[in-house]
């Protein structure tokens, strides 16, 4: 039982932090780091609720939306393009996902936004996903004189398995109540000390 | 049986573990924070300025702007009945000189007007080095900060030559930066070690905490026995010697500063501007927030009873600047000042005087999403709000607050 104790407390004070190469969600932000420039990743499809954002992963197929919006603002000046190729694995969530492959990047990729610059701070992409399948997302923005790579394996059509992760903590905190209640409705009522006559 | 009483002490305990353990890193920097209703929909600042973004310690800086009170005021925050207008900076960087509202003397707390605007004036002295994004601020009794915009400043210098001075009323010239620290300290050092005293004496007088109660417990009606002839005559001896104390205090006091005034603590009324709108009206017809696109779209009935043709230059809300550079530019004031440049466009042309005309106006920015706009969607009660600038030919400048029912649209 101790082990589902320290099971349960562990996951309540882990912080929702992990990534997908250059995607990661920090805290209830999705960010996409390109070289030393962040923006914010945001993932819609229209007929799996729509109001909805995914971080990297499309839960369905269909059309769908990917907006990357510039947090920094110098992004604004530079060129970016956008390509993801196919893949035959998934993410492997480790630090390689982010390692920019030179093979990947001669590829046809399966679809291509090419470099241009947003004024707006904002790019919009629209694809249309007819099957499931695994890919690998590149951004790749080129300014004066420098020029960053953020690559990011993700997956559509593959629902997130086991617990929605905005269930985890209540779930946890319900958990943990429930097991202390059980832990002292079996144990002997404590009394107090009382007065002695002698 | 269960002991409920330590159940939920159990219970407290580990709720509080955990929420301190789970406190994750602040992202925000706090203009962020905020509901996106409350940043459209209370207090709305423009023109804000400050004299310098860089200057030495002992230099002045002058922060000046309008602010508007939001005529659709949210329901559920307290309305300006008390207010006090502020800087917020991180550390005492700066020290307020004066602040002025409508050239009155912001120094008290005061009362504002929904639907009205004002214009404000606040003097810093630079205090110590630093680099800090400082922020106009309104605190609102009940309601918190409403953060204005900020502004990056640095300044250089030493803090050892910092001097504040001032001249009391009396003629005398003091700095108010050392003024009366080695009374205060003095005073503090005596009270710590008086309490301190205090405290040792009863830990070493038997059980404490948990043993003491349960002896208390224990001894029940008898428990007063436990307090010796001795303690009754200590803690006489501290209350008899502690109101000795600060009597005597305030009337050494009094002698050494016999010509004091009160701390003002008094509220003042501070007339509005006259209206900015300058005999234009407007008003939202519909509005769509296209959230692929990060653009809010809105018709505007505009009426036009100027001698003057106009034209939509700016579109402003939550420190957010929307331009149409086809008729006023503004470029960002350093590298956290929110202005997309060109992010507003309009069909409908210019609005001829005494015309009421229909405008579409699209709103195109990243700020949408990265200032946490967009959230708007998601509430309960999904209404915009801000402030549109027309201009006519002169360059002369009609402000009007447009506010209304969003609907999220997703192609």
């Amino acid at each position: 039982m101790y082990k589902i104790v320290y099971a349960a407390i562990m996951l309540m004070v882990s912080t929702a932090s992990w990534s997908h190469g250059g995607v990661m969600n920090e805290g209830n932000e999705c960010k996409l780091r390109v070289g030393p420039y962040v923006m914010n990743f945001s993932g819609y499809q229209l007929n799996n609720n729509a109001p909805m954002q995914f971080c990297d992963d499309l839960p369905t197929t269909g059309e769908s939306y990917i907006v990357l919006d510039f947090i920094d603002n110098k992004l604004r000046d530079m060129t970016v393009n956008f390509r993801v190729i196919k893949s035959d694995t998934a993410a492997l969530g480790t630090s390689e996902d982010g390692l920019v492959v030179d093979s990947e990047l001669k590829e046809t990729p399966f679809f291509e936004i090419p470099a241009k610059r947003y004024p707006y701070g904002t790019m919009k992409i629209t694809q249309q996903f007819t099957e499931k399948g695994h890919f690998v997302g590149y951004v790749i923005v080129e300014g004066e004189n420098e020029k960053f790579i953020s690559r990011f394996p993700f997956s559509v059509g593959y629902p997130e398995a086991g617990i929605p992760s905005a269930l985890k903590i209540p779930i946890a905190m319900f958990v943990i109540i429930v097991i202390i209640m059980i832990w002292f409705v079996r144990k002997k009522p404590v009394k107090f000390n009382e007065k002695r006559d002698d | 049986m269960l002991n409920i009483k330590k159940t939920i002490l159990m219970l407290i305990a580990l709720m509080v573990a955990c929420i301190a353990l789970y406190a994750a890193p602040a992202m925000a920097h706090g203009e962020k924070s905020q509901a996106a209703y409350l940043r459209m929909r209370t207090l709305l600042w423009y023109d804000v300025e400050v004299s310098t973004v860089k200057l030495e310690v002992n230099e002045e800086l002058t922060m000046t702007g309008k602010f508007y009170w939001f005529y659709d005021w949210p329901n559920n925050i307290a309305k300006p009945e008390v207010a006090f207008l502020n800087i917020g900076i991180p550390g005492p960087v700066f020290v307020r000189k004066a602040s002025y509202i409508n050239g009155v003397s912001g120094t008290n707390s005061t009362r504002f007007d929904i639907g009205e605007t004002y214009e404000f004036k606040v003097i810093l002295k630079a205090r110590r080095p630093a680099r800090i994004h400082m922020h106009a601020l309104m605190n609102v009794k009940e309601a918190g900060p409403l953060i204005g915009p900020g502004r990056w400043v640095e300044v250089t210098g030493n803090q050892a030559d910092f001097t504040n001075e001032i001249t009391t009323l009396t003629g005398e010239t003091i700095d108010l930066e050392t003024y009366g620290l080695e009374n205060a300290v003095k005073w503090h050092i005596f009270w710590g070690v008086i309490a301190a005293a205090w405290l040792l004496y009863w830990i070493f007088q038997g059980p404490i905490l948990i043993p003491r109660y349960k002896k208390v417990k224990l001894l029940n009606e008898d428990a007063d026995d436990m307090i010796s002839p001795t303690d009754r005559m200590v803690g006489l001896v501290m209350l008899i010697g502690t109101f000795v104390v600060v009597t005597w205090s305030y009337f050494n006091a009094y002698q050494e500063f016999p010509i004091t005034i009160p701390l003002q603590s008094g509220q003042i009324t501070i007339p509005a501007l006259p209206d900015a709108a300058r005999g234009v009206t407007a008003e939202v017809v519909d509005a769509r927030y296209r959230v692929p696109g990060r653009a809010l779209e809105y018709t505007l009935k505009v009426t036009n009873n100027t001698n003057s043709p106009i034209k939509l230059g700016e579109y402003t809300a939550a420190n957010i600047r929307w331009m149409n550079p086809e008729v006023s530019v503004a470029l960002p004031a350093d590298s956290h000042d929110p202005v997309a440049s060109n992010g507003l466009s309009y069909e409908g042309g210019a609005v001829m005087p005494g015309e009421t005309k229909l405008l579409k106006v699209t709103c195109t920015d990243a700020a949408w999403e990265t200032y946490r706009l967009a959230k708007l969607i998601y509430d309960p009660d999904s209404r915009f709000g801000g402030l549109v600038m027309f201009f006519d030919e002169e360059g002369n400048r009609s402000v009007i607050a447009i506010g209304g029912p969003l609907i999220p649209v997703f192609i």
